[in-house]
């Protein structure tokens, strides 16, 4: 059974010019121990569709569909059921660490804090697992810098103690929204190998919010790339990455500068995809990517592109697909 | 999340034409006329105004004219607002003293935020006058306004010109700290680094680039000052300290009135409310201006 | 730490000589002689020889300054003209009575003021933002002087539940002292709390949209905790600096409201100083409380780092 289901999962945020559509039906699933990575541009939809889940986006967004979790639709939880959801059965790494940690709490406190308020830990007991979480995530003399604040600690560090937060009650999922775009190259793999590592020992499925496909090779068991709030292509990491059948997900390929390999100079020249995403007001009756299409036919623009499976654990959303036989 | 005309990381953002200048002129206006704050001030002042300077075509009395057998009257026909303890128009007297009123916080506006900009202006234009000038304001401003006033007048004697000189001297550190913020600020600004790189001589750059940055907040600064400006006034009056007690003004009334108030309330309250709607008006006005220039103006 | 304290401290003293400079030229600001000024128009030539060699304004002006800092640094305020007795004894007299005032004034506007900002950053256009704006708009428009009245008109004449007069000193205990001093207090507090809601609305609504905040609410925090552990911190120095700035306007409140209200404060002894010409007396009053703005700006300073770690000095 998957860990958690997303439904037909639509966001909408109320706008004077009528509802925007951040997230347009968009369906997944993620399985225990697996690895999903969301792929897409900014303004894909791709943050947004995690927040959603948490349900982090304020009063006034709509949603549709459903997200089951553990047997329950998160989108249809009381707020105060939602609460014991977040932070114990889903933690989440944030982009920055510099602002997501508050200035003001030192970096034990603030790791306590979901401890005693999940597991009703004492304060004392909460600092011992608050030190053994910081010593789990690789920071040295965790003694010394449990009482330190965010300022104290490099980049890096400050992210990984924004996972030993999302860790310490040991959750059933782990959303990480883009968590090495701030940080220094160097930093960037020992942080990802920390949340594979942990994921791995939790048994924990990760949502993994991308823009970064060498984030993707690096991580991912398995790729939904989006494109405008919709699903255009689905598929395990290396079918979309080898053979990327959906023209977006070409584009995005090509667009990468591919640092790997070559010595250091980059293989092949980087393009780009003309065009820009649509604005999340604009309805769009048939495929979203239309308007940028290299292949595009006239009634691309007026129907939505079915989904085809082009291999096993290959899904395209594109009306030119072949589906496999 | 909401941003909505991105690209892919990689690519370079096109950012969209600036709007047309006719466009944004109609724009504001629309804004003014939505903008319910600045639309309530304007008009309780303009009728404010309006009755002080027809003041002696409406009044119908004079507001100096004892009449003892008119001691205390109710309101009525013949005097709108009734009479006080020495017969006198309260009506007449409420329309003269907002002359008083409006008169001394409007220059004592027009004085500290012209000095405040002059000051602010030298403050910013070296170290060195900036070390000496904010030490000056420090100590101006460590002074509280409303005694040091009283100070001023105590010394001074009670004159409406005292009173506009006090209130000046009180007012203007608040906006000389103010301008000179800005300009520090402004200093930096990359059109202004870009006018000086081209070659854009002091008064060019000043009249040009500056002034035109530093109207907006200095327009909503002006209404904090009249505002506080008349308050400070109608206390000196209230304590024997301000306008001459023969000139009909609001603290002078409601001063006057002192003895009397358990038995005749409203001798007080007439001035009272006369006085706390002008300066919910201008108080309204100010925030009005906030919103529409949209400035962070502290008090 | 220590070494900053000492520094902000040395700071604070050309401040307040620019208070005493400003404070003892004023009597340069009377138009011709300051001692007949003083002493009025029914004063004899004695009156007036009296006050000109009490004031050594027989002296030149930069001896007199020199010396007159002289001995208020050795806590000489100086002799009232009026009353003949010192300066600083009379005000000794009745700074408990204001002070007192002051700290009610300022108890109630916190709580007043932090509560009703707190609330009204929760829901920004929302019922109490909108109760927030009016009471700001109120608080600000009326004079304290006027508040006083309404007060005084509504609780002590209508209703009688609470007297005009009669002002008790703490001394008196915290009943009687309560029952005449919350009408002066609420006199002076409500424009302050106004402006403490205001700071702390505008502190907290930014801190509410702070990255932190959304972690803890992924980390499964209540709105509560947010409010008071998480934002309240983070937006306190402005609150705390605003808090320090209302002292001058406290200060000017007391010298209208302690008349209405009977009160033998500071601000009474202000009025008589004004209509006695009793220049020492104005004198130290406005030198005073400069002293104590001064200092309690000094104490907020320092508590910065106390507030947020990330201030170091």
């Amino acid at each position: 059974m998957a860990l958690i289901e997303v439904d037909a999962l639509s966001t909408l945020f109320p706008s004077g010019e009528g509802d925007l559509r951040a997230v347009d039906g968009l369906s997944f699933a993620v399985q225990p121990g697996e690895t999903v990575a969301i792929v897409g541009e900014s303004g894909s939809g791709k943050s947004v569709t995690v927040m959603s889940i948490m349900r982090l986006l304020g009063a006034a967004t709509r949603h549709e569909g459903a997200v089951r979790f553990e047997g329950r639709d998160l989108l249809a939880l009381s707020e105060a059921e939602m609460r014991k959801v977040r932070g114990n059965r889903i933690g989440m790494i944030f982009q920055e660490p510099m602002t997501a940690l508050n200035p003001v709490q030192t970096i034990g406190s603030q790791i306590a804090e979901s401890l005693r308020l999940h597991r009703g830990l004492s304060r004392r007991d909460s600092r011992a697992r608050a030190l053994e979480m910081l010593s789990l995530v690789g920071i040295p003399a965790p003694e010394r810098r449990i009482d330190e604040y965010p300022h104290q600690l490099s980049g890096g560090m400050r992210q990984r103690v924004m996972i030993a937060m999302a860790l310490a009650c040991d959750p059933a999922l782990l959303i990480a929204d883009e968590p090495t775009t701030a940080l220094d190259v160097t930093v960037q793999a020992q942080i990802l190998d920390l949340i594979r590592e942990q994921a791995r020992k939790l048994g924990a499925g990760v949502i993994l919010i991308t823009h970064d496909l060498g984030v993707v090779a690096e991580l991912a068991d398995r790729v939904i790339v989006v494109y405008a709030g919709r699903k255009v292509e689905e598929g395990t990491a290396a079918e979309i990455l080898d053979r990327p059948r959906h023209p977006y997900t070409r584009g995005l390929l090509e667009a990468t500068p591919r640092l790997r390999g070559g010595g250091g100079h980059r293989a092949g020249r980087m393009t780009e995809i003309p065009g820009n995403v649509p604005g999340l007001a604009e309805i769009l009756a048939g495929c979203a990517f239309e308007p940028r299409c290299a292949h595009a036919q006239p009634c691309c623009r007026i129907e939505r592109p079915p989904e085809v499976p082009v291999a096993q654990d290959h899904l395209v959303v594109c009306r030119r697909a072949e589906p496999v036989s | 999340m909401n941003d909505m005309s991105t690209t892919l990381e990689p690519m370079v953002v096109i950012a969209a034409p600036p709007p047309q200048r006719a466009m944004r002129i109609r724009f504001a206006f629309r804004g003014l006329l939505r903008n319910r704050p600045l639309a309530a001030g304007a008009a309780i002042l303009t009728a404010i105004l309006l009755l002080a300077i027809f003041a002696p075509l409406i009044a119908g009395h004079d507001p100096r004219a004892v009449s003892v057998g008119d001691r205390l009257l109710p309101w009525g026909a013949d005097h709108l607002l009734g009479t006080d303890m020495l017969g006198r128009d309260i009506f007449a007297r409420i329309l003269y003293g907002a002359r008083v009123s409006l008169l001394i916080g409007g220059c004592c506006a027009l004085l500290s935020c012209l000095f405040g900009t002059v000051i602010g202006m030298i403050s910013a234009s070296s170290r060195l006058s900036d070390a000496i000038v904010m030490r000056v304001l420090d100590g101006v401003m460590s002074m509280p306004a409303v005694l040091l006033a009283i100070a001023l007048m105590a010394i001074a004697g009670g004159s409406a010109t005292n009173v506009i000189v006090a209130v000046t001297i009180v007012e203007t550190p608040r906006c000389a700290r103010l301008i000179r913020g800005l300009m520090l600020s402004l200093r930096e600004r990359p059109y202004v680094e870009a006018a000086i790189a081209a070659g854009s001589g002091q008064i060019r750059l000043l009249t040009r680039h500056l002034l035109p940055s530093l109207m907006a907040p200095l327009a909503v600064q002006a209404t904090f000052i009249w505002a506080a400006s008349m308050l400070i006034e109608a206390a000196l009056s209230f304590i024997g300290a301000g306008v001459p007690p023969s000139t009909p003004t609001w603290g002078n009334m409601i001063a006057e009135a002192r003895s009397l108030w358990q038995v005749k309330p409203a001798l007080i309250f007439v001035p009272a409310a006369a006085l706390s709607l002008t300066i919910l008006g201008v108080n309204l006005l100010g925030e009005g201006l906030r919103q529409a220039f949209d400035v962070k103006a502290g008090r | 730490m220590i070494g900053y304290a000492l520094r902000r401290t040395l700071l604070a003293i050309p401040v307040m000589g620019v208070v005493a400079v400003i404070v003892f030229s004023l009597l340069y600001f009377a138009p011709g002689d300051p001692a007949l000024v003083i002493a009025g128009d029914t004063a004899s030539a004695e009156d007036i020889a009296r006050i000109r060699h009490s004031l050594h304004l027989d002296q030149d002006p930069a001896v007199r300054f020199a010396s007159w800092v002289w001995q208020l640094l050795h806590g000489d305020f100086g002799t009232s003209i009026y009353s003949g007795e010192p300066v600083l004894h009379l005000i000794g007299q009745r700074a408990g009575a204001t002070v007192g005032l002051m700290l009610l004034a300022t108890l109630f506007a916190v709580t007043i003021g932090i509560t009703l900002g707190i609330l009204a950053a929760r829901r920004k256009g929302g019922a109490w933002d909108r109760l927030l704006a009016g009471y700001g708009t109120l608080g600000f428009s009326l004079p304290p002087f006027v508040m006083a009245y309404i007060l005084a008109f509504v609780f002590a004449s209508t209703l009688h539940w609470l007297p005009v007069q009669g002002f008790q000193p703490i001394s008196a205990g915290p009943g009687p002292f309560l029952r005449t001093a919350i009408l002066p207090a609420l006199s002076l507090g409500i424009v302050f709390s106004a402006l403490i809601a205001n700071v702390t609305r505008a502190a907290m609504i930014e801190a509410m949209g702070q990255d932190y905040v959304r972690t803890a609410i992924a980390k499964g925090v209540g709105e509560r905790t947010i409010l008071f552990r998480h934002a309240l911190k983070n937006a306190a120095i402005p609150i705390v600096t605003v808090i320090g700035s209302g002292v001058p306007v406290l200060i000017g409140g007391t010298v209208v409201v302690e008349g209405i209200f009977v009160v033998p404060g500071i601000g009474g002894l202000m009025v008589d100083a004004i209509l006695h010409r009793d220049y020492p007396v104005i004198q130290a009053v406005v030198l005073l409380s400069s002293l104590v703005y001064v200092l309690t700006n000094l104490i907020i300073d320092l508590s910065y780092t106390l507030l947020d770690p990330r201030i170091r000095y």
